[in-house]
């Protein structure tokens, strides 16, 4: 990650309230201790940065693997990833490409505006 | 801290607006000839392979009692330090002074100045995260003219002001310390045309200049072919790519010989060896690389323009972001072709203007986000996106969440080298101050009658970065818009001997 990137990525950070880790190798965000309406026990949720950020889009999420919530939200489970020492499941989630979000624009999206795109994913059954 | 030492001070160039300069100047000026007069100003950096680069955020103006009004010399009230400092500590940026010398006197630093500095350097970077102080002395020559000098420090590196790049919306101005009162070059015999049309001043200009090319290809290679032609001497050309069979049809400069080397050269090379076949004695520096990486990034602080010429997503949103954070003004050309039922219906071509305070390609609606992303993919996740698509599909589902193919457009020669050509005549008005555009954004079809001509000037959102982050340059990497991705090759420097 580029200084650049770090600073950006850093500065969306420190705009929202809940706790969250910035990890490297890969790139990531982890929005940590999520309220879902569909379990009892909040989740955590990954969220990769992309080459190119911010001109890249946020795009996908990926939750622990093992989750509840897999297969149970939106979006199509994928392939496992390892960050932040744990291992993680894609999962098909795409807001900013026909998904409800806006179009990405990063002078006005980013980590701190995708939260509320994942507080509502997690929150909605299929 | 002693500026004398600093024998092997770094060169420093700054840049500011137009707007900053004219009040800068009507602001110190009040009182000459006879008394000083100075201020503190806000600005950001970067530190870049050559140097430094300095960028004129704002100027904090004295108000009634920061200055000692019956001092011939300048005198900073506590009060009007203080305020400075805690600006610096709040917005991240860097303080400096600037001061003028009064009539008579050259733009050099006094004893008292060198304590004054001295001082400054060592008590504003107590205030902030930044350790950068910069001091600069501004006079008139006896022609009139205004000159200058600077110097800064930052920890134990020194810094001395060699260039000064005003970026105005009309004109573009590049003066060098102490050189301002020098006679102007006259036009070589090649331009002569040139300087009985624009005047020798505007000729002289066209030799002083530093132009970027990013994209040397259709639009990129012909506009510096007419910059060349009409004086321009000293050229940063930029791409990263290898000249291909297909480039033979716009690409000037290129030939059938270039093959026979394999692999084939790069297209800085081969436009490179056109430029100093033109004039031997025109500088190139040649980089095999993309506008968003860092070491490009670096060589394009001491340009007085840069020609966008990649029509890319990435690239709009990078010349956006470094007019407004870094004050390099652009102009940014692209174009396109329709076709219906077998026939070409449209030619078309889009020019953009990028400068401090303009809209960036955000506000003008000039970035597609999904193809943005795509020209910074990796291939493993093009192909990753592109299977899942398949398997989206076959469940039933949309596959644009995952895949959606952006098709490469076809350009040709003629319509290339037709919108370069445009956009190296603006950059010679907006060079030498002669003439503008007539819009901040032009488009045009050259098979619609009155040639399909629509310009606009669309405003700045007004909650956008671009209009809130002028001149910011590094220290605000927090708002940035675009980067490199990591994957991409390094940036190759092709050498004078090398293709």
């Amino acid at each position: 990650m580029t200084d650049d990137v770090r600073a950006r990525v850093e500065s969306e950070l420190a705009r929202i309230r809940i706790p969250t880790l910035l990890v490297f190798n890969p790139d990531a965000v982890i929005y940590c201790s999520l309220p879902s309406t569909i379990t009892a026990s909040p989740t955590d949720v990954m969220v990769l940065v992309p080459a190119g950020y911010p001109q890249t889009m946020l795009d996908l999420a990926f939750l622990p693997e093992g989750s509840p919530l897999l297969g149970v939200l939106k979006g199509q489970p994928q392939q496992n990833v390892s960050a932040g020492g744990r291992t993680w499941t894609q999962v098909s989630y795409h807001p900013h490409t026909n998904g409800g979000a806006p179009p990405w624009d990063p002078t006005r999206h980013g980590f701190h505006t995708y939260i509320d795109e994942v507080l509502s994913w997690i929150s909605i059954g299929r | 801290m002693d500026f004398h030492r600093a024998v092997d001070a770094q060169p420093a160039v700054v840049r500011m607006t137009a707007k900053v300069r004219d009040r800068l100047e009507a602001l110190l000026f009040s009182r000459y000839p006879h008394r000083e007069w100075a201020c503190f100003f806000l600005f950001g950096t970067r530190l870049t392979r050559d140097g430094l680069l300095l960028t004129i955020v704002e100027l904090l103006e004295p108000s009634d009692g920061d200055l000692n009004p019956e001092s011939d010399i300048v005198s900073f009230s506590e009060p009007y330090t203080l305020r400075a400092a805690l600006r610096k500590q709040d917005s991240g940026l860097c303080v400096g002074t600037i001061h003028y010398h009064p009539e008579g006197c050259w733009p050099k630093p006094s004893r008292l100045d060198d304590d004054m500095d001295g001082y400054y350097a060592e008590y504003f970077p107590l205030f902030g995260s930044s350790v950068i102080y910069f001091g600069m002395i501004l006079s008139r020559d006896e022609h009139g003219q205004v000159t200058f000098s600077g110097r800064g420090q930052s920890g134990s590196d020194y810094f001395r002001v060699t260039t000064l790049l005003t970026i105005g919306d009309r004109k573009l101005r590049r003066d060098s310390a102490f050189s301002i009162g020098e006679p102007l070059d006259t036009a070589d015999s090649f331009n002569a045309r040139l300087g009985e049309l624009y005047g020798v001043e505007a000729a002289a200009r066209l030799k002083t200049c530093r132009v970027a090319i990013v994209g040397v290809s259709g639009t990129g290679s012909p506009a510096a072919h007419v910059l060349a032609r009409a004086g321009v001497k000293d050229f940063v050309l930029v791409d990263p790519q290898r000249l291909a069979p297909s480039n033979l049809e716009r690409v000037h400069g290129s030939s059938m010989g270039d093959f026979d080397a394999d692999p084939p050269p790069h297209k800085v090379a081969v436009f490179r060896d056109l430029l100093l076949s033109i004039d031997p004695d025109i500088k190139v520096e040649c980089l095999a690389g993309n506008i968003l990486q860092g070491e490009v990034r670096d060589e394009l602080a001491n340009v007085d323009l840069i020609l966008c010429c990649t029509d890319t997503n990435h690239s709009r949103t990078a010349v956006g972001e470094l007019a407004y954070r870094y004050l390099i003004p652009t102009i940014d050309v692209g174009v396109a072709f329709e076709a219906e039922a077998g026939l070409v219906t449209g030619e078309i071509g889009r020019i953009t203007f990028y400068s401090p305070g303009a809209p960036c390609a955000y506000c003008l609606g000039a970035v597609n986000s999904w193809k943005a992303s795509v020209e910074l993919m990796t291939e493993e996740e093009k192909a990753l996106r592109k299977v899942q698509a398949a398997d989206a599909v076959a469940r039933g589902e949309a596959p644009n969440g995952y895949w959606e193919d952006v098709p490469e457009l076809p350009t040709v020669g003629h319509f290339t080298t037709l919108a370069g050509s445009l956009i190296a005549s603006y950059a010679i008005g907006w060079l030498t101050g002669k003439f503008t555009a007539p819009h901040r954004s032009i488009e045009f079809n050259i098979l619609e009658p009155g040639f399909g001509y629509v310009g606009f000037d669309p405003p700045a959102r007004h909650d956008c970065i671009c209009q809130t982050l002028i001149g910011y340059a590094d220290q605000g990497a927090f708002a940035s818009v675009v980067s490199a991705p990591e994957h991409w090759p390094p940036v190759r420097r092709i050498a004078a001997s090398d293709r």
